[in-house]
């Protein structure tokens, strides 16, 4: 399985190679643009995702061993055509699945001594993960039912027009996410409410690998259907004996990096002590 | 020439003092209107403003206010009632309903209370712009009135159970003298005038009366302001306006230079609009175009000076759909009456009729069908050919028209 070939599986010295594999430099992290951006004169950037493009590294091994050499010569040379997974060890163990796509040349600088230089290693989207990334403190990025510019993102469909918008406060107990508190009680927020009327839906497409979804949690809240992909993942129940606000009430961070889309079918149903079916969306968490 | 306004030449040229904005408005041949800006902002709409603001034909009882509009609601059903009691004889009264008014006549026939009466009714809410906020509504009938019996009109609009008068519109009692003018009845806010009734009625139980009355102008004054502020209107699909709210969408990326000309050329240019924005699955413009059809529709560009609150030019004319590209969406303007966007019948001039026999065109009744061609027409004031003679080389003293059948399809 290519995932499972690791370029630099330890962290350390690798005692074969009498070397270490990981890279001198290169581990910049950068990703390149997959946004559209247009803004008119005095308005608004007005943005959109447009490819699943995942992260480019540009590394540099120094005065490294042949073995280490020839180890970076075999993965160009076998995964020209596929992928293989290297990580991150100073970046906290981040595993990246993809391909050198440049060529590894390797420059003799002493006695057994060789640097290898610029090599271009780009991500590979939508394939397994030995390990999914899941650092959501740094990592994961929030998306709202609205944009900071108040356009609506989290796409709805209901033939009585049943979601809308609601204001609301935050109560103790609240989850926000990873780097939006919502435990503090008066922390105003926004959420899509449908009274849980049967087929109506809402659905968000982001690109990013896995995701936490947020959705509120109390006496009045029913039971929905959550699909990734259009496959559906598992029967949420929204109800809790007391108001506390938005939960995670699912989290996956196993999910390659590609265009995904989550979704929230209301069914009607409820939990034998709810006293309504309302499904109310708060966020989507997305690892990036 | 056409000359600036005074406000425009106190703010100088169009490249000092403020930057002009550019302005588009888009009217769908659906009717849904579309108001795109390159600046967030709220500005004053022509296409509104010349499809809504056209005031009634009926007076107005209370003058509109600065930035209100009028429309005007007439019925769409007018019954007569004769009689109006048992026992009444109906010969005894005589109504003539249109749907704008009418006349009633009544002449008491010893058989104690009678009359006639005219109920209009079946009217409807217009269809207001978006972001409209309704301020007043005003039953209003003309009547010329003479004669000595009673009268009164009235409107009734149906609470719970029991119908509820709101006015009378006038009762005037005795008509004593005679009577000419204008009747108002102001409604409660939000009421529903689907259900109203407007009553013209004359009676009397005293033997002696009679009266006769003619009303016109009968219907509902709606005055009303757009409210360009109320961003809370987020979705008008139900009303069959557009998806967007009454404001003005800062989408527009740029505009085509336009070129005034002398003669009759008309310029023809592209407004570019942003494609990007809408949620996470699919674009706004994708909803836009769905929902319209801006092939034909009718739009008004305008280059706005806001400081001026005036147009350096404006533009009228119609769009065709360019290009919708991944992160745009071009619309290209053309003049407002452009033949190549016509239908029209595929008729050719040639020497066979284009008409088909026996229908409205044609007109023929018989019970033949014709061969398409003059020799057999038999509607020959209606044909549709070119007709054409040919000589048969005779010589210039013995020429003969040939008078045998030519069944050709040579386009002239």
């Amino acid at each position: 399985m290519p995932a499972s070939d690791i370029l630099n599986p330890t962290a350390g010295w690798d005692a074969t190679l009498g070397d270490s594999m990981n890279p001198s430099y290169g581990f910049t992290r950068k990703r390149p643009t997959t946004k559209l951006n247009k803004k008119p004169i005095g308005g608004v950037p007005w943005t959109r995702e447009t490819q699943n493009t995942g992260h480019t590294f540009n590394f540099s091994w120094l005065g490294r061993t042949w073995a280490c050499v020839q180890r970076l010569k075999r993965y160009y040379e076998q995964y020209e055509d596929g992928f293989f997974t290297i990580v991150d060890w100073d970046g906290g163990g981040r595993h990246y699945v993809g391909r050198f796509t440049t060529e590894i040349v390797p420059t003799i600088t002493a006695n057994n001594k060789w640097d290898v230089q610029n090599v271009t290693f780009e991500e590979i989207p939508q394939q397994t993960m030995v390990s999914y990334p899941s650092d959501w403190l740094n990592d994961a990025i929030a998306f709202f039912i609205t944009n900071d510019f108040s356009d609506q993102k989290l796409a709805t469909s209901s033939a009585t027009n049943a979601w809308s918008q609601t204001a609301r406060v935050s109560v103790a107990g609240a989850q926000g996410t990873e780097h939006v508190s919502l435990a503090t009680v008066g922390t105003a927020y926004l959420t899509m409410d449908n009274p849980g009327t049967a087929g109506d839906w809402a659905q968000y497409e982001y690109r990013g690998y896995g995701f936490r979804l947020y959705l509120l949690k109390g006496p009045a809240f029913g039971q929905c259907n959550l699909y990734l992909d259009g496959v559906l993942i598992e029967t949420v129940d929204c109800y809790n004996a007391t108001d506390i606000g938005p939960q995670i009430v699912y989290a996956n961070a196993a999910i390659p990096l590609d265009f995904h889309r989550v979704k929230v079918i209301c069914d009607a149903t409820k939990n034998s002590s709810s006293t309504a079916t309302n499904v109310s969306w708060y966020a989507l968490e997305v690892m990036r | 020439m056409i000359s600036y306004p005074p406000s425009l030449k106190a703010t100088g040229g169009a490249h000092t003092g403020l930057p002009p904005a550019n302005l588009l408005e888009v009217l769908d041949v659906n009717g849904n209107l579309y108001l795109w800006a390159d600046r967030e902002g709220v500005w004053p709409s022509v296409i509104m403003a010349s499809q809504f603001g056209v005031p009634p034909t009926v007076p107005l009882p209370v003058a509109s206010s600065s930035g209100q509009l009028v429309l005007f609601s007439a019925p769409t059903t007018a019954v007569a009632i004769l009689g109006l009691h048992p026992g009444q004889s109906p010969s005894d009264a005589s109504a003539s309903p249109t749907l704008s008014g009418g006349s009633v006549f009544y002449r008491h026939g010893g058989l104690g209370l009678g009359g006639a009466q005219i109920n209009w009714g079946g009217f409807h809410m217009p269809k207001l712009p978006p972001g409209a906020v309704i301020d007043a509504m005003i039953s209003v009938c003309s009547a010329v009135l003479s004669g000595n019996a009673y009268w009164s009109i009235y409107d009734t609009l149906p609470l719970g159970s029991s119908p509820v008068i709101y006015g009378p519109v006038d009762n005037g009692g005795p008509i004593g003298s005679s009577f000419s003018g204008q009747i108002v009845g102001h409604l409660p806010s939000g009421a529903d005038i689907e259900d109203m009734t407007i009553t013209g009625e004359i009676s009397s139980s005293n033997g002696t009366d009679q009266g006769e009355a003619f009303f016109s102008g009968v219907g509902v004054l709606i005055y009303f302001h757009i409210d360009a502020f109320d961003l809370s209107q987020t979705s008008n699909a139900s009303d069959g306006y557009s998806l967007l709210p009454g404001d003005w969408k800062p989408w527009l990326l740029s505009v085509p230079q336009l070129i005034f000309h002398r003669s009759l050329q008309t310029d023809v240019g592209s407004f570019v609009i942003q494609n990007l924005s809408g949620d996470s699955l699919s674009r706004d413009t994708e909803k836009l175009l769905r929902a319209s059809a801006f092939e034909g529709a009718e739009f008004v560009y305008r280059c706005w000076q806001a400081d001026a609150e005036a147009a350096w030019i404006e533009v009228h004319g119609t769009l065709k759909v360019a290009d919708v590209g991944v992160d745009t969406l071009t619309l290209t303007g053309k003049q407002t009456i452009d033949p190549a966007q016509e239908d029209t019948p595929l008729e050719i001039y040639c020497e066979t009729c284009q008409l088909q026999w026996g229908g409205p065109r044609c007109g023929a009744a018989g019970s033949t069908e014709c061969n398409y061609n003059y020799q057999t027409c038999q509607q020959p004031n209606r044909i549709m050919i070119v007709s054409n003679n040919y000589e048969k080389n005779y010589g210039e003293n013995e020429a003969v028209v040939a008078q045998n059948q030519m069944i050709r399809r040579r386009v002239i």
